[in-house]
Order: structure tokens, then C-alpha cells, then sequence
């Protein structure tokens, strides 16, 4: 992007009046981007600035069927509500300014306590009968029309087409024995065998594949905190989730990278363990994982 | 009354003489303090300036500028109390545990932990408890979750690097934390590579190496430089037996914002939330009467 070329000088003592306003609510310096998945495998991503060095303001956004790599939508609606909202100080110039800037043109305003000017972006400009010409710079008040194009947009919003289920899910039962800091892993559960079609895959529909698992624990043991780990093919890369807590459902984990589409995989394991030592082991639990295939439409 | 003014990227405050109306507080630890002011201030007052309103050495009021309009030598302030700072943060995934009879280990999470605003402790304490990442801490310190570049991998470990988060940034030269765990920051990248769980920082980017086989390919880790994102809360008087009574249940976090949390947490317990101004900090406080 090429830096804006101001066309005017605007030095404070040559002013009449200069009035800076700062916004009603304060640019956030952090915009967390929640996207798809329940919350130990929630997409997320953030875009911020680390060399802001006052108070810290951080926002979230709620991105519905939001991924975070470069085929998802989350990267994208944040940095674009992230750059949205960091115009939020607004100055009014009344004075003798030459030449007349329209509105887009840019200014660069030098403040009377300040060694470095501001380039700023004209938003209005009036013009009054004794000559003198006033600017808005930098933000723009919201307008009436601000509120109905936010309307507008929210009526015209893309998210049921972008992520619509694709074919049957595939589910697989079976038992899982959850381990410990001694005794490692346990027994891990293994999904047996499953194929994710081949015409799932096909361009058109830009494929994702997600999964949910389930663990249901027996009568008498209660919530634990426990690390839960996805293996698919043996590398023990596919998901590891630090913070789960044992019994509760963890669903939509993003499987796409690993899948092989077409092709039988059998090598699905599923492996937990507390983090504390079991006093006695409570044996096997019942544990159902279920992969879904998803359809979606591109952005660009 | 003495205002000092801490304007953003000032090391130390410049302090001016107002006649001013007192700041508004209200009891409810749910509402934030205001401060208003229309005037002359002898000084430059920046948006988000800290705001700081003593006299006699009382701290009355500790807040930012939230709202600012200036016109001429005339200057309109409004300002929050640094408390509303604590529902700008979000936690990352985290927990709280309780222990029960089912697992053995005498590490026993207790309420007094979870309030907790230090750097997460190395040894075990006297509850045996360690690595323990506190409520207050995370909220001053946890660096928000998103997707940190691989920048080298040699099997079995990661190195990854956070954009812009080197020493010129509000990190600084923070300790950093992973999961509670300290990663000491080495003198170079080299140097970094070569430890498994250590840290280094250029002028512009963090680099942290795992041990992958401690840390895995984890969803989102939370990674804390302590004090980076310094609320300016710290914890302050808890009552209810904090240091004795071991959490029962846990407690699950995830984008969840801390005002809330700790407000509602101190509720729960039975106990009245309460900021509390003084020279250094804004204290959350947590006891048993009305202050």
C-alpha cells in the first residue's frame, strides 16, 4: 500500500480553532477471533499491536464457522474489524487553510506540543462565507446511514452457504482406559477402520473434516484435569489438547490436514490421561468419536 | 488534589495541582469508578493517559482516559478506574482442578491460588503446589492466543516465533511463562535453538523453543510475559480461609473475561468484591463484610 500524500500543512498556532475528540469507545490494541469448535479446540486468532505501550484493550469477535488457516474466514474477519476500528480520534479545524483539501485528500496536522505531525484523512470539509474552511479529520462521526449499511450487511451475510454438512457422519464406539502420570497413556482407543470419500474432496466443495469425541465416564468418577491427544498415522501431531477435563465433549477438531481421502484409515487412536495418579484406576470408559465431512464456499 | 498524569510510553508521571470534583465510586464491584474533568491542565494529556487522584498521600482515584476532548487551552477528560481495565482481557483455555479421593498427590489447588497475581512458582509450595498460573496473572501477563509462525523445527522440538513481541515491544525483556513453566530468555537464537525450553528476543520478534515431547502439537498453549499487559490490579485481601480451603470442582476458562471472573468467583464464595485504590496498585480485594 503506498503512504498517502498530503496535499496541506496544517500547523496548530495558524489554526482558529482546533477541537480532538476522541471516540465514545477506544480502538481495541487486541481483537481475539473466535471461530469454529467447542473451547479446547476453538479456532482462534488475534491480531494486534505488541508496540503499544499504554493501557491494553482487547475485544473479541465471534466468527461463526471460522477457521484459522488460510482456507478459513477467521483471519480475515478479524484483521478486517481490526483495521475497522482503529481510527478513533477525530479532529475539527476551522481556519484560513490553503490549498482547499476535498474530501479523501490528506492532511498532515502539526500539534503545538508535538514534534511529529499526524496524516490524516479528511473525512468533510465546509466552507464559510468569511472564507475560512472547516475539516474533519482522521475518524468520522457515525451517521444514520452508518446504522442501516450495518443492517444492510448483516441481512446479506453468507455463513449458512459457507459451511453446510456433507454426506453422512462416521461414528465409532468402543472403550477407552485413561492413564496417569505413571503409568503413561493407558490403553489408547482405536477407531478401527473408516474412509472418507473421494468425492468429498473434489474442488467444488472445498472439503472440511472435523471431529467430535465423547468421553462418557462410569458412575463414581468424577471431572479431572487430564490432556487428551488425537493421533492419525502415528506421529502424535493431530491434536493435544492441554487444559480438558476429563468427561467433557470435545467436538469439531479440525482433521482436514491428515485425512487421506478415498483411502481406508485405520490408525485413529484416541489416548488420555489425568494428571494426577489414580489412586485405583477406574478401567475402561465408553468413548464415541464422530468425523463429519463439510462443504463450503470460498471467499476471496 | 494532586493528578498525576501518566501519559502512554512515559516512564514516570507528571504530577499537577487540580481543583477537581471527587471521582464517582460506586460500591458494586461490578461497576467501574469514574473521574470527569473540565479545565486547564499545565500538562499534555494523551488519550488512555493513566490517571492517578491522591491527597495527603489517600489515593482516591487510579484510571485511564477514556473519552478526551480538547479545544483551545479547555480540556474535557473522562476517565474509568483501572479496574475497568480487567474486562478488556480475556483469559486463555484454562483450568482450575480440584482434588478428590480418585487421584493421589498431595497438590492441592486452594482458592488463595487461583486469585493469585505472581509469577507462577518453580517449586513446589507449601500445598505442593507448582507451576501454578494464577487468575490476576493471566490477566496482566497472558499474551493473547494466536497463531505463532514455525520458525525452526528440529525433531523433536519446535521453535516458533510471535511477530512483533521482541524487545522493543511491551514485552520488553518480561520473563516469559509457558503453562506456568519459566523459559529463560538466552542471549541469542542460536543459543535458544540449542536449550529445549528457553526464549530469546530480537528488537523485533519472541522466539520460544519446546520440548515437543512435554508440550506436543498443543492447541494454543498459553504463553505469558509477566506483567506485559499489565492491568495495574493486583490481589489484595482475600478472606474465607483462601489459604485453607481447597477448590472443590474446577473451574474452566476459555476467552472468558476476567472482571467477570473474579468478581463473580468472590461472589460465589460468599465474599464481597472490592477494588481498593492505593500508591502503587488498584487491589482486589475479596472479604467477608461490606468495606
Amino acid at each position: 500500500m503506498t503512504q498517502p500524500n498530503p496535499i496541506v500543512d496544517l500547523y496548530e498556532p495558524d489554526l482558529n480553532s482546533l477541537i480532538i475528540e476522541t471516540a465514545g469507545v477506544p480502538h481495541p490494541h487486541c481483537i481475539i477471533g473466535q471461530g469454529y469448535g467447542s473451547r479446547d479446540c476453538q479456532q482462534k486468532y488475534s491480531v494486534m499491536d505488541l508496540s503499544w505501550k499504554g493501557p491494553w484493550f482487547e475485544e473479541t469477535l465471534n466468527v461463526e464457522n471460522g477457521f484459522m488457516d488460510n482456507g478459513g474466514i477467521l483471519k480475515k474477519m478479524v484483521a478486517s474489524q481490526y483495521a475497522d476500528r482503529q481510527a478513533d480520534t477525530r479532529y475539527q479545524v476551522v481556519g484560513r487553510i490553503w490549498p482547499r483539501p476535498r474530501p479523501g485528500d490528506y492532511a498532515r496536522l502539526w500539534l503545538a506540543d508535538e514534534s511529529v505531525a499526524r496524516v490524516l484523512q479528511v473525512q468533510s470539509v465546509q466552507l464559510y462565507p468569511s472564507g475560512k474552511v472547516g475539516l474533519e479529520l482522521g475518524r468520522r462521526v457515525q451517521d444514520e446511514i452508518d446504522a442501516f449499511n450495518a443492517k444492510k450487511d448483516l441481512e446479506n451475510v453468507l455463513l449458512d452457504q459457507y459451511f453446510t454438512e456433507c454426506g453422512n457422519s462416521i461414528s465409532s464406539s468402543g472403550k477407552i482406559t485413561i492413564g496417569d502420570p505413571t503409568s503413561g497413556w493407558g490403553t489408547p482407543f482405536s477407531a478401527g477402520s473408516f474412509t472418507i470419500p473421494s468425492k468429498v474432496n473434489n474442488p467444488d466443495n472445498n472439503c472440511r473434516v472435523t471431529m467430535d469425541i465423547s468421553i462418557r465416564l462410569a458412575t463414581g468418577i468424577w471431572q479431572e484435569e487430564a490432556v487428551l491427544l488425537v493421533d492419525l498415522g502415528g506421529t502424535l501431531q493431530n491434536g493435544y489438547f492441554n487444559h480438558y477435563v476429563l468427561g467433557d465433549t470435545v467436538s469439531g477438531i479440525d482433521m482436514t490436514p491428515y485425512i487421506d481421502f478415498g483411502h481406508a484409515q485405520t490408525n485413529l487412536k484416541i489416548y488420555c490421561k489425568v494428571r494426577r495418579n489414580w489412586s485405583s484406576n477406574p478401567g475402561a470408559q465408553d468413548i464415541t468419536v464422530t468425523l463429519h465431512a463439510w462443504r463450503r464456499v470460498v471467499f476471496a | 488534589m494532586q493528578m498525576e498524569v501518566l501519559n502512554p510510553g512515559q516512564s514516570a508521571p507528571v504530577i499537577v495541582d487540580v481543583n477537581a470534583e471527587a471521582p464517582n465510586r460506586p460500591v458494586d464491584a461490578h461497576r467501574y469508578s469514574t473521574f470527569n474533568f473540565t479545565g486547564r491542565i499545565e500538562v499534555p494529556v494523551r488519550p488512555y493517559a493513566r490517571i492517578f487522584l491522591s491527597e495527603d498521600g489517600q489515593y482516591y482515584f487510579r484510571g485511564y482516559v477514556y473519552y478526551m476532548k480538547r479545544q483551545g487551552e479547555k480540556i474535557t477528560i473522562q476517565c474509568r478506574g483501572e479496574e475497568e481495565l480487567a474486562w478488556h482481557r480475556y483469559s486463555p483455555r484454562h483450568g482450575w482442578t480440584g482434588s478428590g479421593s480418585q487421584t493421589l498427590g498431595a497438590s492441592e489447588i486452594r482458592i488463595t491460588h487461583i486469585f493469585e497475581d505472581g509469577a507462577p512458582s518453580q517449586t513446589p509450595d507449601y500445598w505442593s503446589v507448582v507451576h501454578n498460573s494464577g487468575a490476576i496473572f493471566l490477566m496482566n501477563s497472558a499474551i493473547p492466543q494466536t497463531i505463532w509462525p514455525v520458525y525452526n523445527v528440529t525433531y523433536p522440538n519446535w521453535c516458533f516465533k510471535l511477530v512483533g513481541g521482541g524487545t522493543n515491544s511491551r514485552l520488553g525483556t518480561a520473563p516469559i511463562y509457558v503453562e506456568g513453566l519459566y523459559f529463560p530468555r538466552k542471549g541469542s537464537i542460536s543459543e535458544c535453538l540449542a536449550n529445549l525450553n528457553s526464549a530469546y528476543a530480537d528488537a523485533l520478534d519472541l522466539y520460544i523453543q519446546f520440548d515437543w515431547t512435554t508440550y506436543m502439537a498443543s492447541y494454543f498453549l498459553h504463553i505469558s510475559a509477566l506483567n506485559a499487559f499489565d492491568t495495574g490490579i493486583r490481589r489484595g485481601n482475600i478472606d474465607h480461609d483462601a489459604a485453607s480451603i481447597p477448590i472443590d470442582g474446577n473451574i474452566q476458562m476459555n476467552v472468558n473475561c476476567w472482571g467477570d471472573f473474579l468478581v463473580n468467583l468472590a461472589e460465589t464464595l460468599g465474599l464481597t468484591p472490592h477494588w481498593r485504590y492505593e500508591a502503587d496498585h488498584t487491589y482486589f480485594d475479596a472479604i467477608n463484610e461490606a468495606p
